[in-house]
């Protein structure tokens, strides 16, 4: 084994696997100097951050052994807090009223945790669950002095993998966001994600063999995200969060939930955060609910009372309780 | 084409310095380049084009003094003591933890026989001043040219402010007596005559020593400018014994970008 690669500075980007031998898939890292991750995604950062020329021709390789010796030399912060949710929910608001506490690092919907997570049957559990420590370790470096406050907001469909990532992160308190199933299907079928256009992700992660019809594949794989969010408050501790409850539920629930106490200034300063969309940092933010129930199609409502509703309503039956 | 030059001139900063007592009271006005940096970046104008003499636009036809100059015997003093025509002057301050973000001010050149001389009235060591790339230290008390039109970025990571007077000239005899504008930049070396399969080589050799050494990558990290970072690359590269071609170096990153994006979601 070589001496450690010292990687202070970089940021694991992507994971190229090699399917033939694992051990010789590579980590390619991209340097920052800035204090933190200030977009309201990962990926954002990172596509800023490669469009620096260095990014380009100089990033850095690593084997996945380097990976994880790097994060026994150098521990990132401790996760705080993991936030699941079913995407178009309030999500990216909650990250980014986390993000405005002191000290606080937000990884949303880091690249590098996901492909962790997905890499399946390459790695062995074992394995995949320190790498997964590893990864976090390496991206929650921290950026600057009195950084002490780890935010993980995955992507939504990890929350498929809960399992998984509570035994990588046992101590670690978790939500889970979720909203009113026409809501969510309404804005997901406006602006497909990742997981909601047909052909992107496997079928087999949220059940489906086969679904010809792209919109019904999106309700199939959000009611898949949504049970998955009540197995995994029955599997362990877990708040659920409904998306109605935002944004005062970031500093009157999820802030306690984490084992935060709020300083004044910071329940102010988040208070002041929440009237803007991050997403639309230029219009207020405001609730959407009735103008995106109203606009959904008959179609659309049958496809969300089908395959979201009842993990929805065992969701806030449960929640009530 | 050289694109620093110190001149062989003196400057008196005491008296500058009592100019900026005099001027203490104005308002310095925020930089018109909103985009171009984060922070405070203000300045006041002594000298600029007529008729627009309230914002820090320093390009014009017929240029004029401002009330302010009035102020400022020791500017004054100094302008004298050039010989050539006078453009914008103005006095431009960078606060403490500003940046300037790297760009190329393309109205600005040698060939536009124009020419900016930095004066530097107040600074600290913690202000980093990279042209092309390379940094440049001027101390009060000196008078530096600058091609500007080539990329740049200033940080001022002191805990004072950085208040450089800013002098645009026309080029004329007495100037080029001074500054040798023409002579070769031994930084900008002309691109190595090797054939494809040698450069691309001896540019993955470099992409090694590049992993290796975080002194030669912190040298290329902040460079913006992708035609600037494929000179840079090329000039570090001959200093190892690896010369290696621009086609190779834009080759090799559009490879990178391609795997890169390729590899989204795997």
């Amino acid at each position: 084994m070589d001496a450690i690669a010292r990687l202070d500075g970089w940021l694991p980007g992507r994971i190229f696997w090699n399917d033939d031998d694992v051990e010789a898939s590579i980590v390619e890292w991209i340097h920052s100097d800035e204090t933190g991750f200030p977009d309201a995604f990962l990926d954002d950062t990172f596509a800023r951050l490669t469009r620096r020329p260095a990014n380009v021709l100089f990033r850095r390789r690593t084997t996945l052994a380097q990976l994880e010796a790097w994060a026994q030399h150098s521990p990132g912060i401790r996760p705080t807090g993991l936030i699941f949710h079913v995407s178009r929910c309030g999500s990216t608001l909650l990250a980014h009223l986390l993000g405005r506490l002191d000290g606080a690092l937000v990884l949303s919907e880091p690249g590098p945790v996901d492909s962790l997570i997905r890499a399946g049957d390459r790695l062995g559990r074992d394995r995949q669950i320190r790498l997964l420590r590893a990864v976090v370790s390496a991206l929650g470096q921290a950026r600057a002095p009195g950084q002490t406050r780890l935010f993980i907001k995955l992507d939504a469909w990890n929350t498929l993998q809960h399992a998984l990532i509570r035994e990588a992160f046992p101590e670690t308190p978790r939500v889970f966001l979720y909203r009113d199933p026409v809501e969510v299907l309404v804005s997901a079928l406006r602006q497909r994600g990742v997981h909601t256009a047909p052909g992107l992700l496997p079928g087999g992660l949220f059940g489906i063999d086969d679904e010809p019809d792209p919109d019904a594949w999106a309700a199939r794989v959000l009611g898949a995200i949504l049970t998955g969010g009540r197995e995994a408050a029955d599997a362990a501790p877990t708040l659920l969060l409904n998306y109605a409850d935002l944004p005062g539920a970031a500093w009157a629930g999820v802030a306690g939930h984490f084992g935060l106490t709020l300083t004044k200034d910071e329940v102010a300063r988040l208070t002041l955060a929440s009237g803007r969309n991050p997403k639309r940092s230029d219009q207020p933010f405001e609730s959407d609910a009735a103008a995106k129930r109203d606009a959904a199609p008959e179609a659309v409502r049958t496809l969300a009372e089908r395959w979201m509703r009842p993990a929805y309503d065992a969701l806030e039956a449960l929640r009530r309780a | 084409m050289i694109d620093r030059f110190r001149l062989p001139l003196t400057v008196n900063t005491a008296a500058l310095r009592d100019d900026l007592i005099a001027l203490s009271a104005e308002g310095w006005v925020p930089h018109f380049n909103g985009d171009f940096h984060d922070g405070d970046w203000t300045g006041l104008v002594l000298r600029g084009p007529m008729g627009a003499t309230d914002s820090l636009l320093s390009t014009g036809e017929a240029f004029a003094d401002t009330p302010l100059m009035a102020l400022c015997a020791g500017v004054r003093t100094l302008l004298a003591g050039l010989d050539c025509p006078l453009r914008a002057v103005r006095l431009l301050r960078l606060a403490p933890g500003a940046s300037i973000h790297e760009h190329r001010d393309y109205d600005l050149g040698y060939e536009q026989s124009e020419a900016r001389l930095h004066v530097p009235v107040l600074t600290n060591p913690g202000v980093e001043f990279h042209l092309r790339n390379r940094r440049v230290e001027m101390a009060p008390g000196e008078v530096w040219y600058l091609d500007l039109g080539q990329p740049h970025r200033v940080f001022n990571g002191g805990a004072t402010d950085r208040i450089h007077l800013v002098i645009d000239v026309g080029v004329n005899n007495w100037l080029r007596a001074l500054i040798p504008f023409e002579a070769a930049d031994p930084f900008r070396p002309p691109e190595p005559l090797v054939d494809a399969d040698t450069a691309a080589a001896n540019l993955d050799r470099f992409r090694v020593l590049v992993a290796a050494e975080p002194d030669l990558h912190a040298a290329l990290r902040d460079t913006t400018d992708r035609d600037l970072f494929v000179e840079e690359t090329i000039r570090l590269g001959l200093e190892r014994a690896l010369p290696f071609t621009a086609a190779a170096v834009r080759d090799a990153m559009a490879d990178e970008r391609r795997r890169w994006n390729e590899q989204w979601m795997r």
